[in-house]
């Protein structure tokens, strides 16, 4: 019995010492994301490009796919602290990456790369700010996506005889006229995070460009009069909204604005997407959008962006592949398959779909503020705790409340110090 | 005399490597997991994933913030959610094993064939079952589309994302609730203890339960735990996690009680049915009586497993649907998701004391029984 | 528990045979309630997605393979990852607790029985309780995401199982056979390999296939301890399902192909389950 227990432990050790051996062969880049499908294809299109440009250098994809990229952070943390990192891996740019992973001091500082490249300029000027910290730049964004967007169907507006809402006293207003002429749910709202999404999108039409910005920077208070505001118009829009919030996915969400079932719907521009590809609407006749109430001129951004962890193994190719990313060249072959606009102010426009140029105008001229959602304004910590506090607002209804949570949140997640 | 020293010497040998693994590997790591539990670990990001974390003692401040931290209401509804479950979930598991048990006890035709089919479901993992259950409860398909084929509108329940909640009280009401029952506990105690004759023990349990009651009444009212009422109760999410795990595990429970059953000598049915028992009577008075053994066993077994539940409500509702929330999950997240390793340890400990509670009192009886034959 | 015995009390009531017809009638309603699940799932793996998301429910169809085939690619690593895992920390748990159980039965000393409960204290300890020590051990290690790993993680939770089950295998033995040996002068090593190992061979075949379906079954460790590369099915399933929730038919062949193995050996071990959870309270 012993001797096949050796037999055994000897076999296995030597299938993992090949396995790993035959890797270790040739030149190599490994770039760890959670993009499959659709956006799979997208990033076959990046390696393609990097392999023209660096030939002999082979991309390893180490995708996981699913769940919005938790399955994949779980990976992530699994090698990060097994001191197996990737070369290049997928992050939402901003305080997710550098919350969970700078202050660990696990991150190389980027900023050589965007000054050799160029860079400093090629970005918005908000961007860069938002990408850094303790003077350090920490990712290269690829993709840009839109927060603050409100969906709808214009021949559905047209034959209710209301217009999208400027400001959210406006949308209230809206909501009793359409539930006057029968629609019982003028709004619709998925489960999950999109409850959150809904809310940073009241906050920031709620608060402005500059209370949003004084919210993560410490200078205006959750707990404040006017931020506790938000909670309460949170409220009211949510009265607006479907009662059956938690059992339906964002898609199913935006189902329902198209079926007419409900008239306006807040979600991120990848809507644009699966409304477009998948559900074959044409933009501005099947669908239409605004920004979302009172947030007009600002461009709630997210972006995924990618970081080169210290003792990466292939790290010359890492900011190769980097290089590849950040530049005109590589967004413009990756962001019309995915979906979304070039972080840089440079893309070629005639590349895009018809919502993605209009997205990218608004990317050019807009001031640019940092989504909560989606990891750019604050850290997982808080993030992973702020959905229990939407949770009980949405059950509860205490503002006070919510709002003292809030605080408390950011203040044990470090936000302002 | 030197053989049986060598014996004991071998046996040591073969027992120590099993010994130490599970000395190291179990009671170890839960005494690792309750420092933990005592220190900041994970209260300053920039320390939560560091190479070489810098890790301060605190106390029981991770404790405090668990029941009475208002950031962490999300634990105290998982508590009250894993009992409510743990309860249900018992209840289901008994009822429908017993009714199996006797059905097939009465009707033993194709019992084979019956006890397989009851008792599959237990071999899945939690997983699987989890993920068939989650398909059949979607709001929009599934056990929703059944009652229209026998002409019934559908049902609209939101098997597992509904929101409703009910016998809510209030988290603030807590130690007023717990002084109130621990009283009437004592009360119980001091009358048994007259009855007995035992006059000291009696004079001592009234004297406690009065000074409870003084305080309830005093203090106790205008006690607050948290600035706002935070009102916690059953969320009727769990209605469907709780079919699923009595699907799964009805079957284990009629095994027991049919074994229990077909324990029970034919002769002390017959002796109740010639002093004139009616069948009703030979069930309640000597049936049910002698399967109470049996009952208590399962519970114990069955109660540690919804007490620790983690898989299937992973795999029916996912981790952050928080109206199915429960203490294991919760940890989970936590430590490996949220980075709070040292808040997600204190969960863990918690979770740890009530599977104790549980555990060892009945785990001390088998020792004693065992010991004694 | 034979199928043949019938009680004379049933025999008693032959006359009531409504009531008996009726009693059947339930038996198999029941029987179709419990059967219902599982039947669905398999059902549907052989469904396309749109068949499988119709309502009503489509009963009648030309089955398909092509969700075994595609779910098949991500199966197969998870399956070598679960078979390793499974049969690996069962043989190791068999390597460990064997002899322990076989010196706890033959040299039964006053505190054996203590020794037994305390190792099967272990057993109810929730997993949440040592995650997060093991975790750093396992980051320390560098046993993150390995096979080794996740072996040595399920031989820890199978070895009080398999000390207590074969403990009261071994003890059912006569001590008569290990005393003529012992007359015989047979060593220690003689009585464990000639005696205790072939009488007791039922015994350790029912309590493999336990540990077998306990290691192929866990859930928390492997989600925790393993990510990608020694991911077992269970996780394969769980992200699977939280990945593509809307690949049903897909997700349903890959759930048939993970309990296939399960329904067999739980098929052939009921009883040894049944005894196993229960840790001695029935036998």
């Amino acid at each position: 019995m012993k001797k096949s227990v050796l037999k055994h432990a000897a076999l296995m050790t030597a299938i993992l010492v090949a396995g790993s051996s035959a890797l270790a062969q040739g030149k190599k880049v490994e770039f760890f994301s959670w993009w499959s499908g659709d956006e799979g294809v997208a990033a076959n299109a990046l390696f393609k490009l990097f392999e023209q440009k660096y030939p002999g250098v082979k991309v390893v994809n180490s995708a996981v796919a699913g769940a919005a990229g938790t399955n994949a952070k779980a990976v992530l943390k699994t090698r990060m602290l097994g001191g197996d990192p990737p070369d290049a891996f997928q992050v939402h740019a901003g305080q997710e990456l550098i919350g969970t992973w700078v202050v660990s001091n696990r991150m190389e500082d980027l900023t050589p790369l965007f000054k050799s490249e160029g860079w400093l300029t090629k970005f918005p000027k908000d961007l860069i700010p938002l990408l850094s910290s303790k003077g350090g730049i920490w990712s290269v964004p690829v993709n840009v996506h839109r927060s603050n967007v409100m969906w709808f169907v214009p021949a559905n507006l047209k034959k209710y005889g209301v217009t999208a809402p400027k400001t959210w006293d406006e949308f209230l207003t809206t909501c009793q006229t359409l539930k006057g002429k029968g629609l019982q749910t003028p709004l619709s709202v998925a489960g999950g995070f999109a409850e959150q999404h809904l809310w940073e999108s009241v906050a920031l039409g709620t608060l402005g460009t500059q209370g949003w910005n004084d919210l993560f920077s410490g200078k205006l208070k959750f707990t404040d009069p006017r931020a506790v505001k938000v909670w309460d118009t949170y409220g009211k829009v949510l009265d607006c909204a479907n009662k059956d919030m938690a059992s339906l996915t964002w898609q199913q969400a935006t189902d329902r604005v198209v079926k007419g079932q409900a008239a306006f719907n807040v979600m991120g521009d990848w809507a644009a997407g699966y409304m477009s590809s998948t559900l074959k609407l044409k933009p501005n006749v099947g669908f239409g959008w605004a920004p979302s109430p009172g947030t007009a001129g600002t461009f709630m951004f997210l972006s995924d962006s990618f970081g080169l962890p210290k003792g990466a193994k292939d790290r010359t190719e890492a900011l190769n592949f980097l290089k590849v990313l950040g530049s005109k060249q590589g967004q413009d072959v990756f962001n019309p398959l995915k979906g979304s606009i070039a972080a840089r102010l440079d893309s070629d426009l005639s590349k895009y779909n018809v919502y993605s140029q209009s997205a990218a105008k608004d990317w050019k001229s807009n001031k640019i503020v940092g989504s909560l959602t989606h990891g750019v304004v604050a850290p997982e910590s808080f993030m992973n705790d702020f959905g229990t506090v939407i949770d009980t607002f949405v059950n509860g209804r205490n503002a006070q409340a919510a709002a003292a949570q809030t605080q408390a949140l950011a203040d044990q997640a470090g936000i302002g110090k | 005399m030197r053989r049986v020293n060598r014996d004991q010497l071998t046996a040591l040998a073969v027992l120590a490597p099993s010994l130490v693994l599970l000395a190291i590997f179990v009671y170890g790591f839960i005494a690792r997991t309750a420092y933990t539990s005592l220190t900041d670990w994970g209260r300053d990001p920039s320390q939560a994933l560091a190479a070489n974390p810098v890790i301060r003692y605190i106390g029981f401040a991770n404790y405090k913030d668990l029941f009475t931290g208002f950031l962490d209401a999300r634990f105290r509804q998982d508590l009250v959610s894993a009992l409510f479950f743990t309860v249900f979930f018992l209840a289901g598991c008994l009822l429908i094993g017993l009714l199996l048990a006797l059905m097939l006890d009465r009707n033993p035709r194709g019992e084979g064939f019956f006890r397989t089919v009851f008792l599959f479901p237990m071999s899945l993992s939690f997983i699987v079952t989890g993920t068939i259950w989650a398909w059949m409860l979607q709001p929009s398909g599934g056990v929703n589309r059944l009652s229209p084929l026998v002409g019934l509108p559908a049902g609209q329940f939101e098997w597992l994302t509904s929101r409703t909640s009910i016998w809510q009280f209030d988290w603030n009401r807590l130690p007023l609730v717990t002084a109130l029952v621990v009283a009437a506990v004592l009360v119980w105690v001091a009358v048994t203890a007259y009855r007995e004759g035992a006059r000291t023990r009696g004079h001592v349990a009234v004297a406690c339960a009065a000074l409870l009651a003084l305080w309830a009444l005093t203090g106790g009212v205008t006690v607050k735990l948290l600035p706002y009422p935070e009102p916690h109760g059953f969320n009727l999410a769990f209605v469907g996690i709780i079919l699923a795990a009595v699907w799964q595990m009805a079957g284990y429970t009629m095994a027991l009680y049919l074994a229990g059953l077909r324990g029970i000598p034919e002769e002390l049915r017959e002796a109740a049915r010639v002093d004139g028992a009616s069948e009703r009577q030979v069930y309640t008075r000597v049936i049910f009586p002698l399967l109470a053994p049996i009952t208590l066993s399962a519970m114990i077994i069955l109660g540690h497993i919804s007490l620790k539940i983690f898989d299937l409500v992973f795999a029916m509702a996912g981790p952050d649907n928080t109206q199915t929330d429960v203490p294991a999950l919760l940890m989970y997240i936590t430590a490996f998701r949220g980075n709070q390793f040292a808040k997600g340890a204190a969960i863990g400990v918690v979770l740890l004391v009530m599977v104790a509670a549980v555990i060892v009192p009945y785990l001390a009886s088998t020792f004693r029984r065992e010991a004694r034959t | 528990m034979t199928t043949t015995s019938t009680s004379p009390a049933v025999r008693a009531r032959r006359g009531f045979h409504t009531r008996r017809w009726l009693l059947t009638l339930l038996t198999y309603l029941i029987t179709a309630v419990f059967l219902f699940p599982l039947a669905w799932m398999i059902l549907a793996a052989f469904k396309t997605e749109a068949q499988a998301f119709a309502t009503p429910p489509v009963v009648l169809f030309t089955p398909t393979l092509d969700n075994f085939h595609r779910a098949w690619g991500a199966y197969l690593p998870a399956l070598t990852n679960s078979l390793v895992a499974a049969l690996g920390s069962t043989l190791l748990a068999f390597v460990l607790g064997l002899p322990a159980a076989f010196a706890l039965a033959v040299y039964p000393t006053r505190r054996a029985q203590g020794v037994l409960t305390w190792m099967l204290s272990t057993k109810f300890m929730p997993a949440v309780g040592v995650i997060v020590p093991l975790f750093l051990l396992f980051r320390n290690l560098h046993l993150l995401d390995t096979l080794p790993g996740l072996i040595l993680m399920y031989t820890t939770m199978n070895l009080p199982l398999v000390v207590w089950m074969m403990h009261s295998y071994l003890t059912e033995i006569p001590a008569a056979i290990y005393e003529a040996a012992k007359v015989d002068g047979a060593s220690v090593g003689q009585e464990f390999f000639r005696i205790a190992l072939p009488l007791s061979m039922p015994g350790i075949s029912a309590t493999a296939l336990l540990a077998l379906i306990f290691a192929w079954n866990e859930v928390f460790f492997a989600l925790n301890l393993t990510s990608s590369a020694a991911a077992p099915l269970s996780v394969f399933i769980g992200q699977f399902k939280t990945s593509q929730g809307l690949f049903w038919a897909q997700l349903s062949a890959a759930a048939t192909l993970t309990v296939l193995p399960v329904l067999v050996f739980g098929w052939i071990a009921q009883r040894q389950l049944i005894r196993g959870l229960s840790f001695g309270a029935v036998k």
